[in-house]
């Protein structure tokens, strides 16, 4: 797990040339998805590096600054005892150097590519990253919408079928109240440390991971993911910043909208049921998904494999554009009507019971 | 020996920005209790105006409240709800010749501080505070976000070396940004009233 001495580049990065104009939109980006990221937990990523990409922030860069951004509000944060109750430790410990080891081999290919292919190829692969992941995650929650098969963690033919394998060491985690080949944690630990390096999201694919592969219970894969993340963060950030890969004007800009949407967000939970919520991100993340769709022919024209002109590039980007920020403030408009009828019902029930 | 000590309950329901009353009470039997000299024994009135007889009522239930907070330190406690404008408060208070005389900081306590007698001691106001503090890293704050963008042509050059000195300036400029403006706006929302959430 070396390599503190940066590759040499062919490619390098260019700090974009921050008009007034994108610094607002990148706070505007912030506060979108610290709305979401208040509001459903988790989901920030998934509109600010896509966002920051269509701004002209070269993919890596995107990444690395929001990596960085996340370490920062977690570290500083620090997340309430409450939820690191529910952390296995032994478990959290030997996951840890997957964990990393997926980190760095991510931040190292999304380097190399970047560094010997250039913007375009870098930013294609970021966003079929993207398309997997989120397409992949929007069709497991409409499927949860629509009342879909509900597995019960730990009873997984699947599950059962991981455990029996003994292959050596079989570790035995009495807090996650699993016995295990400790080669599946670690191979959980590992994927879920390179879409943390590759696209700043490793939860969503982590905590599912951990309570229908390995058959943990929710509240301790919630727990222990949550302690991986301050660790992946870190090593991410620390990573991509000594190879050059992080804009600190992004990530300032970003907080500045990112803190206050957060706070908000969380407000909006206490109000807002738990289908609403997952409508809102079903809806973020499908429109951030075709965001990423639209734009593969633009970064393969760019790459020069695909002929177009460049006026069809740019419509494309501007459609990648509208559909990203479009489907974020849907999303945070359908929140905020049920906040307003919320708060409409409780009015009208204090008028009644005044009377 | 007895020590008169009036509490002027008003100042601590008069506007919005007022600090509760409860809160109120208990700064100030605590600061009783803890100026209490040896042998002197304090006897507190917890005194209101009330606009129009109608409120009285709704003042003395009030005032009730706040009674045990005293009782329970020992403290003897007088209601004394009067129905006086309340531009004649000074004068209500001076005329219980008090030694001490309690506040909860705001513009009706400014006023009444300049036409009182006895030693004036003030409730600071928990919300104001949080809005003085929230000022302050919200400058704080300002100062090095400019700073940032002012110098990041320099910084641009440290960045661009890839190293162990980009890795320290950029990590530990987040960190202070992340603190320094995110207490700014978790003291801004305990201001209004918010319970800021961890994230």
């Amino acid at each position: 797990m070396g390599g503190f001495i940066p590759p040499p580049s062919g490619f390098e990065v260019d700090f974009m040339d921050l008009t007034i104009a994108k610094a607002l939109a990148v706070v505007l980006l912030g506060f979108i998805g610290g709305i979401l990221s208040g509001f459903l937990g988790s989901g920030g990523a998934f509109i600010m590096t896509p966002g920051m990409m269509n701004l002209g922030v070269p993919g890596i860069l995107a990444v690395g600054s929001n990596i960085t951004h996340k370490f920062g509000k977690a570290i500083v944060g620090s997340r309430s005892h409450g939820e690191l109750g529910h952390v296995d430790k032994k478990l959290a410990m030997m996951m840890v150097v997957g964990l990393l080891a997926g980190v760095q081999v991510a931040v190292k290919v999304n380097s190399q590519i970047f560094e010997s292919m250039g913007k375009a190829a870098s930013n294609l692969y970021i966003s079929a990253i993207f398309i997997i992941v989120l397409t992949a995650i929007t069709i497991v929650i409409l499927r949860d919408l629509r009342g879909g098969e509900k597995e019960s963690p730990g009873n997984t033919e699947l599950v059962e079928k991981i455990q029996s394998i003994k292959l050596p060491p079989v570790v035995h985690f009495e807090v996650a109240r699993i016995t295990i080949s400790l080669w599946f944690p670690l191979l959980v630990a590992f994927a879920t440390g390179y879409l943390a390096g590759t696209i700043g999201v490793g939860g969503f694919i982590g905590v599912p991971a951990m309570i229908y592969l390995l058959g943990i219970s929710t509240r301790v894969s919630a727990g222990t993911e949550l302690f991986l993340a301050i660790f992946s963060g870190a090593w991410g950030a620390i990573n991509y910043a000594l190879r050059g890969y992080v804009d600190l004007r992004l990530v300032v800009l970003l907080y500045l909208g990112s803190l206050i949407g957060v706070q908000l967000g969380a407000i909006a939970t206490e109000i807002v049921e738990q289908r609403v919520a997952k409508l809102a991100l079903v809806l973020v993340i499908a429109t951030s998904d075709l965001g990423r769709v639209v734009m593969v022919p633009e970064y393969l024209r760019r790459m020069g494999y695909l002929s177009m002109s460049d006026s069809t590039g740019n419509v494309l980007s501007m459609l990648s554009t509208a559909l990203l920020f479009g489907g974020a403030l849907l999303a945070i408009g359908v929140i905020f009507k049920k906040v307003r009828e919320a708060a409409a019902v409780d009015r009208k029930t204090k008028t009644l019971s005044h009377h | 020996m007895e020590r008169n000590v009036v509490l002027v309950v008003n100042t601590a329901v008069y506007s919005g920005d007022s600090p509760s009353a409860r809160d109120f009470a208990e700064f100030c039997a605590e600061w009783l209790s803890r100026h209490a000299k040896k042998g002197m024994k304090n006897r507190a009135t917890l005194l209101y105006t009330a606009e129009s007889p109608e409120d009285v009522d709704e003042a003395r239930a009030l005032l009730g409240r706040l009674v045990p907070v005293f009782e329970k330190r020992g403290i003897e406690t007088e209601i004394r709800v009067r129905v006086s404008p309340v531009e004649n408060l000074a004068r209500e208070i001076n005329a219980l010749k008090p030694e001490v005389v309690f506040f909860a900081e705001s513009k009706l306590a400014k006023h009444l501080k300049k036409n009182t007698l006895g030693l004036q001691v003030e409730y600071p106001n928990p919300r104001k505070r949080e809005l003085r503090v929230s000022a302050a890293y919200g400058a704080a704050a300002l100062l090095l976000y400019a700073a940032i963008f002012a110098s990041f042509g320099l910084i641009k050059g440290v960045l661009t070396q890839k190293g162990f000195v980009s890795v320290v300036l950029i990590l530990g400029t987040v960190l202070a940004v992340a603190y320094i403006y995110g207490n700014t706006i978790a003291h801004a929302l305990k201001y209004l009233g918010i319970k800021p959430k961890a994230h």
